[in-house]
């Protein structure tokens, strides 16, 4: 064997050793890097968990309904005037609508209070009675009060 | 053994000698000499550059690279996967939280420790503490699961040696007691105490379950309706209790409600009591709605007809008992009459024509006499007779004698009214039975006359306050008295359960529901009755209006109903 060939097989060799060494750490990097990123990713799905969680609690049917009646003031639609496509067309919806009051007035006096509100109703029976107490007032005491 | 002596090794080396002193004279030989030299030589260096390199590399080089990331810590915390309904909604989920744990052969100071650690709000009293910190040998107590993040943190500023946290997951039911019964509940481990989270225990585990949730055939917002109207029902009539049962002609159950019921959230206030599911373990004698198998069962053996003819005029008696009709027609009824009108003497002489041999047959048929399959551990078996004699055949023909539960009932008249195809109830959606083609327990023919006759029952009979404009809903009433000790009780002190079967629309059934009252009061607005045609088909009537806009069903004609013909209206 001559001595080149010689030279040549051991710097192969060594350099051989190198790559071997260099691609071990590169793995271990690697490796090191997945794991963040894994950890990153469940705590990415943990996030997401949480969230869906507290969405399908705002959305529960029965704290909307609640919210919806104490907010929006408006009384859950009747589920049996839900109309078809055939309704529509037919004009059956214009039938089956409750009756819409005259005016604003008269749908305060018609809808009954909640609770802590006060009843409109009783304020025009005060507002009466004091105009009627007022016109008394006036005629007794010749036009003006307390003259 | 060879002599070793200096003279002998005097001699060898002298002999070496003069044996290099000839090979020096051979260039080939020290050629050959000189080669394997050399060769030696390197595999000395080769060797020894690898150990050197070795050395190197652990003394050197890896200090210089960060160490791989572990685990620490409690490793058997387990995160479960979702329970959603038939359209995704989130019913039970998994979220993490931390939990403390403390490594007592660590502490230093246990009283001092455990008196700073029960300062903070949520944790264990003192005594507790110090309990657990007792046992220097352990190196894993719990201290407390499913801290909060604020309580984390004050426990941190502590500063506490041997106090950790660990990364954990707490399971939540999203919608309080709403689906109590059905997907049940899971300890302070998440190892399910009760309903799926029971049944699917293994399967819930994450990397079991590969499309990671649980997809029910529930549905929420039907579930919401049928819950809220059986529990106004409960309160208006002051019932001891209620359930509700909703299922789909494929048997796929949308809605199933028991009360009282539980939060899934509070284990710390179970009772055994709100645990009970009505539905699937409540065995009782369900009254007049077994009316609904008696004439499937005559149609279907021919025994008798439509218009068939029995004598309801006087009561009947078995034995020491009479069989008596609750406010009877007291004339001869036909089958179709004695139906709509729930005679208990029809009835019972219609059984008479087919005898008990074949009634034992079809109720094995019908699955009453089995104990039902559900997805649930929580199912009660039926209380069947001993001897399936002719008094048990006329008592089990209006609904005494033999007692099942609702989720039984409920199956039987869906397979009858589903063209006869028997239908195997299930909690999971889309989910694929084993029969390739389902097993018809009465003809095509019998089921439709069924279901006409149900429907009569709400056009002229006892469920009148069950119709719904619009949809042809069809079903039965039921009113039985409940045992109670050795008797049904005294007139005036008799408990009831009132029960309405029904569904729509007539002519191709999609949804059948179950609803009963436990022993409902009368009120005035029932003018003093108590009966089911008075306070569950109210109920039922509510059920109906508010789940059909959620089904998406579309309204229908009213269809004919041909067993009018058989009826006299009076």
């Amino acid at each position: 064997m001559n001595k080149s060939l010689f030279l040549f097989l051991v710097a192969l060799l060594i350099a051989a050793g190198i790559y071997v060494s260099k691609m071990k750490y590169e793995v271990v990097f690697m490796r090191n890097r997945l794991k963040e990123a894994d950890a990153k990713m469940e705590k990415a799905a943990d996030d997401l968990q949480v969230s869906k969680a507290e969405w399908a609690y705002l959305t529960d049917p029965r704290r909307i309904k609640k919210l919806t009646d104490k907010y929006l003031k408006e009384h859950a639609n009747e589920n049996n005037v839900v109309l078809t496509y055939d309704d529509v067309m037919n004009g059956n919806f214009l039938k089956k609508q409750p009756e819409q009051p005259a005016n604003d007035s008269e749908a305060q006096v018609n809808t009954p209070p909640r609770k802590g509100q006060r009843n409109p109703a009783k304020k025009q029976n005060r507002k009466k009675a004091f105009d009627t107490f007022l016109d008394g007032a006036l005629k007794n005491n010749g036009g003006a009060p307390g003259g | 053994m060879a002599n070793f002596s200096p003279a002998s090794l005097f001699r060898s080396l002298r002999e070496g000698f003069a044996l290099w002193r000839r090979c020096k004279d051979h260039s080939s030989l020290m050629k050959s000499l000189r080669k394997r030299l050399l060769f030696s030589g390197m595999a000395g260096v080769f060797f020894f550059s690898c150990v050197s390199y070795r050395l190197a590399d652990v003394m050197i080089i890896s200090k210089l690279v960060p160490p791989q990331m572990g685990k620490t810590g409690h490793t058997d915390i387990v995160k479960k996967a979702d329970i959603v309904d038939r359209n995704g909604e989130l019913l039970a989920t998994s979220l993490p939280t931390s939990s403390c744990y403390v490594d007592p052969s660590v502490v230093i100071d246990a009283d001092k420790t455990a008196k700073l650690l029960s300062t903070i709000r949520g944790m264990p009293a003192f005594e507790k503490i110090k309990q657990k910190l007792a046992d220097k040998n352990k190196r894993f107590v719990w201290l407390s699961r499913h801290i909060t993040p604020q309580m984390q943190e004050q426990i941190m500023d502590l500063g506490l040696p041997g106090v950790q946290f660990q990364k954990d997951y707490k399971r939540v039911y999203i919608h309080g007691n709403l689906f109590s019964h059905v997907v049940g509940c899971s300890d302070i481990e998440g190892a399910g105490v009760c309903g799926l989270e029971r049944q699917f225990s293994d399967e819930l585990s994450v990397e079991k379950l590969s499309s990671r949730k649980l997809t029910t055939s529930l549905d929420l917002g039907v579930q919401v309706a049928v819950y809220e109207e059986l529990s106004a029902a409960v309160a208006k009539y002051s019932a001891e209790g209620g359930n509700a049962i909703l299922m789909a002609s494929n048997g796929e159950i949308l809605a199933m409600v028991s009360l009282p019921d539980f939060d899934s959230n509070k284990l710390e206030k179970l009772s055994i009591s709100a645990m009970f599911n009505r539905n699937t373990m409540g065995a009782f004698e369900q009254g007049s709605i077994l009316k609904i198998l008696n004439v499937a069962i005559a149609l279907d053996c021919g025994s008798a007809k439509l218009g068939s003819i029995f004598d309801a005029s006087a009561p009947l008696k078995i034995g020491r008992f009479s069989v008596k009709d609750f406010k009877g027609k007291n004339r001869p009824l036909t089958l179709a009459e004695a139906f709509v009108f729930s005679s208990n003497i029809a009835s019972a002489r219609i059984a008479q024509s087919f005898g008990s041999k074949i009634q034992k047959a079809y109720m094995k048929r019908f699955g009453l006499l089995d104990k039902p399959t559900l997805e649930i551990a929580e199912l009660g078996r039926p209380i069947v007779p001993a001897s399936w004699t002719d008094a048990t055949c006329m008592s089990v023909s209006y609904g005494y004698g033999l007692a099942v539960t609702p989720l039984q009932l409920l199956t039987a008249v869906t397979s009858i009214v589903n063209n006869g195809y028997k239908v195997q109830p299930t909690l999971l959606h889309d989910r694929q039975f084993e029969t390739s083609k389902p097993e018809q327990l009465v003809s095509e023919s019998t089921s439709a006359i069924v279901r006409d006759l149900m429907r009569a029952v709400v056009c002229f009979g006892t469920g009148k306050k069950a119709a719904v404009d619009g949809m042809d809903i069809f079903g039965k009433t039921g009113t039985a008295y409940k045992l109670t000790g050795r008797g049904y009780g005294s007139d005036g002190n008799r408990k009831r359960i009132t029960t309405f079967l029904g569904g729509f629309p007539k002519d191709r059934p999609q949804y059948m529901l179950l609803v009963s009252l436990d022993n409902p009061k009368a009120t005035s607005e029932t003018h003093g009755y108590a009966t089911a045609g008075w306070n569950i088909a109210p109920t039922a009537r509510r059920i109906f209006e508010r789940i059909i806009p959620l089904l998406h069903c579309e309204k229908t004609q009213p269809s004919e109903i041909k067993v009018v013909k058989y009826l006299r209206l009076d």
